[in-house]
This record gives structure tokens, C-alpha cells and sequence, in this order.
């Protein structure tokens, strides 16, 4: 059956010894995603040792200050996990902001605001939709995509609101800026719960568990795969243009939910006051350990990365930065905290895999 | 009736014809292989079976049923599954996650059940005789031959009813190789078509029940293997008689200036107190098992790696290697490895390739003339043979064999004293291998010296006037002269294995 050459050919050695590659340590390889952590605990180390006082009152504005960005960035995290990025994030949520403020009104605020919300989330879906299929199907790049849809975003925004103001349900903004459990205790079998928490918080989580629960979708796995190794991915049957309109739309989606927060959080209609949530997404992203190239990145970095960001005016006004310099801190502090994350380079000894 | 055959199939590719009236047809339950010269349209001809080129004219049909594949999930769809050379894997995922992308074990909520996947890809893994793969590793922390055999598992849990391997034991040791063929002989008994390419001929002589023998785009035969002579089918691929593959050996004088000489060199577990010289005029191969160190030595004296132990010197200077222009400059040249990652850069032209090494022997005040780069380029097609439409290609439209051609030529352009060779004939036909070895010939009879790691023992054998034989890290023989012989280069990597065992 075999050949005379196989026979003639030397034989293959007995059991030479196999190397395991196993997986690397939870710590190697969430590496980045911890540091971001790290530096946030001391921030708020910090705040908290300076803050004259540790109130609810004060819990509720420090965990109310990164929601929106914290949104924001979870939406860029998919994108970027794709390879991609998403200028339109910033102008997605100053145009939600803008329509939630304009349809919801004060003879029935329940069920306006109600309808402001479902039709926001659908504005944010479509956009990202839009977005995914130029990038995809129309072959253009992501960075030019959003820089024009944003541009888009903003226009509408203006013309749905040319002056700031515009009616928020003040029984909105409780609801999801304000205090749970301040006045009604909470008792489950026999145990009571009479601490008051930030109401934000509980949305947190329940981004963290949405987030948890679709980084175990297949679709989860396409858009790693698709960022990690476009070729790869193809080859594999992945349909990567429907993958990264998915992406896109999901990223409009948390665009809007931020815009939500944003409007609850600010109680008015601004059509330029989420612009500043697209580069600090992105710095979010990046300070969350994700990779600008696709392919790794976490909400869970994100979230972290967020909160350093809003966090960081805070601990500069106690330490009396006067807001002239607020800027020239906030910069240098990300630059440090990018740097730590991107510290493992100087242990890679192949010169190659640091590029 | 044949379970997959094409006929008439065309395909070009701008202005080369890669495919001209081809056609193949492989029956259940046999090992097809496909035969032929770098660009003689094999790898093309299996890229409009799986769905990844469609042709442009001509016709595929499945099981007797005329079929067309849009793209290669398609043809997965259908039973057609490839396993290619460049890689299809997905570097930042998991082992498992690889294995069953696109068809993981699902919870009953819809949701990845990870647990299961793991278990099920440790199975398919042992059930194939890859027990040292761990799913839960990444993919990109595996070396090359993991990968591939990941890769090979890859398709297999696909159960495919045709089986296509491309090159794909290419990155492999003879043992790996061994493995492979048990389940692919396996898969045949049990009725799978396995469609094979290798470029290493004994190897098809091994598995192939039959192969089609492609020259020039189009087939110009199919024969049993059985009832081939080598001679015969070499004939067929390259239409002429191979005599001597390996360009004769000049003898040397004793003593030759040395022009690369290293002392104590270390690099963490990776390198362990290697001291060698390279001479005027010498080809020193490289050996041993994979793995054992031999890239990280040529990365290493190219300076890619930091934190090196050791001292070099070239021509007799010490010389400190930081980066890779330091090492230029110290006169030491890389081909590396990967042509498509590391050697090349697929969209620019291959006059823009050729010269990037050299850039500033072709630039006045900054200014890059364009006429000495085409003239330079002109020159190294012809004394190199390649083949490409022209000068202004992206290298990306030239086959492997042509590729790695230009990946030389940049170098060959640099006038280095020492050329360090990565595998440089991996992945291209026997005419390909033929030029490079007589060029690699020419170049240490014109005084370079030339350090040369190849999987390929035979290739040690018959081309280098030395060989050095590394396992973990370290060289632990040196073989010359009569002395160098293929058994000589198992037994020492072997041997040592032994002797390691004994004594850690």
C-alpha cells in the first residue's frame, strides 16, 4: 500500500517531544484591560480621599458622569473591534438628544417620552445602518463613512433643533439619573437594603451583562473575526460585509442609548453637545486596551476607560487646576495612561510584533 | 462519475493567463494529486473548485450536476473544503473558536456554549493525533506548524466529502507530515476525495493514488502514481528532463576568510551559546527539528530581536546588531520567512519592491530617479527569471516562486557579505527551487557567504557545503563533507532528543 519511496525515506522520529503552546495567564492576556482598571481605582482613590465629602449625593454625580460616554464607547468598541472607526458616534448623540427633546412634551410626558425614546433608538439603529452599508457594501472607508455622516448627523440635529432648550420629563430624568432605594428601602426575604445607590449604576450593569452575554453570540466571534484577520475570516464562510453592518448598526444603537442618557442627565436639547463624545469614545476604546487595528478590545476596558476620562476634570478641580490648563492635564494624563497600557512593548524582544 | 471535475476552465489575471482551457476530474475515494511548476495554474485551478476565484469561462460540476460557487462558504456548503497555504486562520481567537467558526456549538438560548466547543475541538484533535494542541490556546501564540495542523483539523471538522490540501504540509516536519497522511488516508478509505499539492514530489509518491499534471494553465495529463518513474513525472511538469537539481560543488581551500563569525550567542531559552563562522564562499545550512531555534538565529543576527548575548563579527569587526539597518549596514542581509507579511509589500509594483532595500543608491538629493530604479529592476528580472507581466505589477499577481524571486532580488540589489536564508524555497515548484539554488551557488562562488535554514533535508544535503544542526537552542553537531548525509541530520536531531531525555 505504501510506496518504495515512503519506505526509503528516513523514518519519522518516534515521540519527539511536543511543545504545548497553552493559553496565557487571565492577567497576560487581559494585560491592558487591567491597567485601565488600575488607573481608575487610583483616580478614584484620589477623588475620594480629596472630595470634602463621600456622600450618595456625590456617588450619584461621579457614577452619572461617564454613562454617556461609557455608551458611547460601547458602540466604538464594536466598531473598532472590526478594524474600523466611527466619527459619527459624537453627532449621533447630539442628534438623539435633539429629537428626544423635541417629542417629548409636557401634557403627557409618560408616553411622550416614551415614544421620544423608541423612535431615538431607531434613528440610532438606522444611522448605523447606514453607515455599515457604505462601509461595507460600498467598499469606502470607515474614517471617511463617519466624518460624513457626521457631518449629516449634525445638520439634522441643527435642524431639528436650532436653539438649545426643549422639555425633558423631570420624572425621566430621576428615573435614570437619580437615586434608588434613598427613600424606599428595599427588602428581600427579611433582608433589608436601606442604602441609597446612583440609579446609573444599575444601567452599568446591565450594559456590562448585555455585553457579557453577546461576546458569547456568533456574532461576537465574526466581529473579532473579522477585525483580527479579514482574509481569515472570509475564508472561514464568515459573511464579513453583513458582519460589519451589524457592527455599525449596533454601535448607532449605543450611540442613541448614550444620546438617552445625555438628555436625562442634561434635562435640555442641545444639537452640539454630544460632538464631544466622538474623539472621546475613541480615547475611551483605546484606554480600555483595545486594539485600533481590530480583532481585541473589551467593554469591560471600555468602561474603565470612559470613567478615567470623565474623571479626570473632577480630581483636577480639587486639586485647584485652574480650567485654562484643564485641557493640557487631561491630555498628558491620557498619554500616561495610553503609555502604561502600551508598556508591555518594551518586554517584547521581537522587534517585529511591536509594530 | 467523478465527484468534482471542471472543464474548459479560463481565468486571467490582468494581463497573465493563469488558467488557459483547463480541466481535472477526482473520484470518491481517492487521493488526487495536482502536479506542476510554480505558475503552471495549480493553485489557481483550486481556487475556482472552492469558491474563492470564480473562472472566467468553463464549466464545474458536482457529482455529475453542473455547479457554480459565489464565494468559498458556498462551496463548504456544498462539501468543498480547502486548506490553503497562506493561512485561514483567525489570529486573535482561540484554537476552538477556529475550529468551529461559523458552526460552534450552540446553547439552547442561541448562545456560543464555549465549554462544549472546547471539548468537542480537544476531541477532534486527539481524534486526528494532535494531542499537543491545547483549544483553549490563541492562535497566534502557536508556532507555524501548530497552526497549520490547526488549520488541517479545521477542515477536516468540517467533514467534507471533497478534501483540498494546498500546500498545506508544507510548514511541516516529517513526523507532522506522517500524521497528516494517516488521517487523510483515513478520510479516503472512507470515501472522502482529498485533492493534494505538494511541492515535495516523494511526498505525493507516498499518498497520491493519482495526479493531473498542470503546465503552462492547462493539464497535460493525468497518470496513475503507481506506474509513474519520477523521472516521468518531472518530465511531464517541466517538460524536459530534470538532471542535476543541485548545482555541483566547488572544493574549497582550507582556509577562507571568514566573513561572519559568532561567539556565545543567547537569547533567552530561544538561543543557547551559539558560536559558529561563515566563510568566504561557504552555504551553511541550518537543520534539525523545527522549532529548534534556527529563525530565531537569523532574526537575532538580523538584528529583529533585543536583548541579544553574544558577540559578532563581519569580516573581522565587531559589529553591534540593534535593528535591522545596523545589520545592513554590517553588510548582512534577511529573506525572510514570510514573503506576505515580512518580505514584500503586496500592493506596490515590483520595481518599488525590488528596490526598497536600496533606495538611496537610486535617489539623488532625496529624489528618487526612476530611471535607475527600472534599469535595476530590469536587470534583476533577467538575471533572475521572473515572471511578471511587467515591472509596474503589484507583486500581490505574481505566484510564489516569482514572489520570493523579487523578495531575493531586494537583497541581491543591498550587495550584502552575508545572506541569511529563511525556508527560501518553501511553497515553490521544483523549476523555482532549481534557479534559486543555482543562484544561491553563484552568489557564494562570488565570495558571499550564505547561512541557509530550509525544512527540506534533502535540500541541506545536496546544496550546502556544511550543516549545522540545532535542538533547543543550541547547534549540537556540525556536519561536513561525506559526513553530511540525510540520515546523519535525523540521527543528530533524533539523537540528541535521546540523549536530552536521558539526561533532563
Amino acid at each position: 500500500m505504501s510506496s518504495p519511496v515512503a519506505e526509503s525515506a528516513p523514518p519519522p522520529p518516534a515521540d519527539a517531544k511536543d511543545r504545548i503552546v497553552r493559553r496565557r495567564s487571565f492577567i497576560v492576556r487581559n494585560a491592558r484591560l487591567l491597567v485601565a482598571w488600575a488607573v481608575l481605582i487610583a483616580l478614584l482613590t484620589i477623588y475620594v480621599r480629596e472630595a470634602p465629602q463621600f456622600r450618595p449625593r456625590e456617588q450619584r454625580s461621579i457614577a452619572n458622569s461617564g454613562v454617556t460616554l461609557s455608551l458611547a464607547g460601547l458602540g466604538q468598541t464594536m466598531v473598532v473591534l472590526t478594524g474600523g472607526i466611527d466619527l459619527s458616534v459624537g453627532p449621533m448623540v447630539s442628534l438623539t438628544n435633539s429629537v428626544a427633546t423635541r417629542l417629548a412634551n409636557k401634557e403627557s410626558p409618560r408616553s411622550s417620552m416614551a415614544v421620544a425614546a423608541l423612535v431615538v433608538l431607531l434613528i440610532g439603529a438606522g444611522g448605523g445602518l447606514v453607515n455599515g452599508v457604505l462601509v461595507a457594501y460600498g467598499r469606502l472607508q470607515p474614517i471617511i463613512v463617519t466624518l460624513a455622516t457626521a457631518s449629516v448627523w449634525s445638520g439634522i440635529a441643527l435642524y431639528v433643533r436650532p436653539d438649545p432648550g426643549g422639555y425633558v420629563p423631570p420624572g425621566y430624568s430621576d428615573l435614570l439619573t437619580g437615586l434608588v432605594f434613598d427613600d424606599k428601602p428595599l427588602t428581600v426575604l427579611g433582608l433589608t437594603w436601606d442604602r441609597p445607590l446612583p440609579s446609573s449604576v444599575f444601567l452599568l450593569a446591565a450594559a456590562v451583562a448585555v455585553w457579557l452575554i453577546f461576546r458569547r453570540t456568533r456574532l461576537a466571534t465574526r466581529i473579532f473575526a473579522v477585525g483580527s484577520s479579514e482574509g481569515a475570516a472570509y475564508m472561514s464562510g464568515v459573511n464579513v460585509a453583513r458582519t460589519k453592518v451589524w457592527a455599525y448598526t449596533l454601535a448607532g444603537l449605543a450611540a442613541s442609548a448614550a444620546g438617552l442618557f445625555a438628555t436625562a442627565q442634561t434635562a435640555t436639547g442641545n444639537a452640539q453637545a454630544g460632538n464631544v463624545f466622538t474623539l472621546n469614545s475613541i480615547a475611551a476604546v483605546v484606554l480600555g486596551g483595545a486594539s485600533l487595528a481590530g480583532g481585541a478590545g473589551s467593554f469591560l476596558g471600555t468602561l474603565a476607560g470612559a470613567y478615567v476620562i470623565a474623571l479626570i476634570p473632577s480630581v483636577l478641580f480639587f486639586y485647584e487646576v485652574s480650567p485654562f490648563y484643564q485641557r493640557f492635564y487631561q491630555g498628558s494624563i491620557l498619554l500616561v495612561a495610553v503609555s502604561l497600557g502600551a508598556l508591555g512593548v518594551f518586554r517584547v524582544r521581537n522587534r517585529l510584533e511591536r509594530m | 462519475m467523478p465527484i468534482l471535475a471542471a472543464s474548459g476552465i479560463t481565468k486571467r489575471f490582468g494581463g497573465v493567463v493563469a488558467l488557459d482551457d483547463a480541466g481535472f476530474a477526482c473520484e470518491a475515494g481517492e487521493i488526487h494529486a495536482l502536479l506542476g511548476e510554480n505558475g503552471a495554474g495549480k493553485s489557481t485551478m483550486v481556487k475556482v473548485l472552492c469558491g474563492v476565484q470564480p473562472p472566467d469561462s468553463g464549466t464545474l460540476t458536482d457529482d455529475g450536476r453542473p455547479a457554480t460557487f459565489k464565494n468559498p462558504a458556498a462551496a463548504a456548503a456544498a462539501g468543498i473544503v480547502p486548506v490553503f497555504q497562506e493561512l485561514s486562520l483567525v489570529p486573535h481567537l482561540s484554537v476552538a473558536a477556529n475550529l468551529f467558526m461559523g458552526h460552534e456549538p450552540q446553547s439552547p438560548l442561541g448562545l456560543i456554549a464555549g465549554r462544549r466547543m472546547r471539548r468537542q475541538a480537544r476531541a477532534l484533535l486527539d481524534d486526528l493525533g494532535f494531542a499537543g494542541i491545547d483549544p483553549a490556546a490563541t492562535v497566534a501564540d502557536l508556532p507555524l506548524a501548530q497552526r497549520q495542523l490547526v488549520e488541517i483539523a479545521k477542515a477536516i471538522g468540517r467533514r467534507p466529502r471533497v478534501l483540498i490540501l494546498d500546500e498545506a504540509t508544507s510548514a511541516l516536519t516529517q513526523r507532522e507530515v506522517a500524521k497528516v497522511f494517516a488521517v487523510v488516508r483515513r478520510l479516503r478509505d472512507a470515501g472522502t476525495a482529498v485533492i493534494f499539492i505538494s511541492h515535495r514530489l516523494d511526498e505525493v509518491r507516498a499518498l497520491c493514488d493519482r495526479a493531473t499534471v498542470f503546465r503552462d494553465g492547462t493539464d497535460v495529463g493525468t497518470i496513475a502514481i503507481g506506474e509513474a518513474s519520477h523521472d516521468q513525472i518531472v518530465h511531464l511538469m517541466i517538460g524536459r528532463a530534470l538532471r542535476d537539481v543541485y548545482p555541483p560543488r566547488p572544493p574549497r581551500p582550507a582556509q577562507e576568510e571568514s566573513l561572519l563569525a559568532v561567539r556565545g550567542m543567547g537569547w533567552g531559552a530561544a538561543l543557547r551559546d551559539i558560536s559558529f563562522e561563515l566563510r568566504r564562499g561557504e552555504i551553511l545550512g541550518l537543520s534539525g527539528l523545527e522549532g529548534q531555534g534556527q529563525g530565531d538565529l537569523l532574526f537575532a543576527l538580523f538584528g529583529v530581536y533585543a536583548g541579544v548575548a553574544g558577540a559578532v563579527e563581519v569580516r573581522g569587526r565587531p559589529v553591534k546588531l540593534g535593528n535591522p539597518h545596523a545589520a545592513m549596514r554590517a553588510g548582512i542581509a534577511l529573506v525572510p520567512e514570510d514573503r506576505k507579511t515580512q518580505a514584500l509589500i503586496l500592493p506596490l509594483p515590483v520595481r518599488d519592491n525590488v528596490n526598497l532595500a536600496t533606495l538611496p543608491s537610486v535617489a539623488r538629493g532625496g529624489f528618487v530617479s526612476a530611471a535607475a530604479e527600472a534599469r535595476r529592476t530590469d536587470a534583476m528580472r533577467e538575471r533572475l527569471a521572473i515572471k511578471t507581466a511587467s515591472r509596474e505589477t503589484p507583486v500581490r499577481f505574481l505566484s510564489g516562486g516569482n514572489q520570493q524571486k523579487v523578495a531575493i532580488a531586494k537583497w541581491l540589489l543591498a550587495d550584502a557579505d552575508v545572506y541569511l536564508l529563511y525556508d527560501p524555497t518553501r511553497g515553490i515548484d521544483v523549476g523555482a527551487k532549481q534557479e534559486i539554488y543555482a543562484l544561491m551557488r553563484g552568489l557564494a562562488d562570488a565570495g558571499h557567504g550564505i547561512l541557509f535554514f530550509s525544512t527540506d533535508l534533502t535540500e541541506i544535503v545536496g546544496l550546502c557545503d556544511r550543516a549545522m544542526v540545532m535542538y533547543e537552542g543550541a547547534v549540537v553537531r556540525d556536519l561536513s563533507g561525506p559526513a553530511l548525509s540525510e540520515a546523519a541530520l535525523v540521527s543528530a536531531a533524533v539523537g540528541v532528543t535521546e540523549t536530552a531525555r536521558a539526561t533532563g
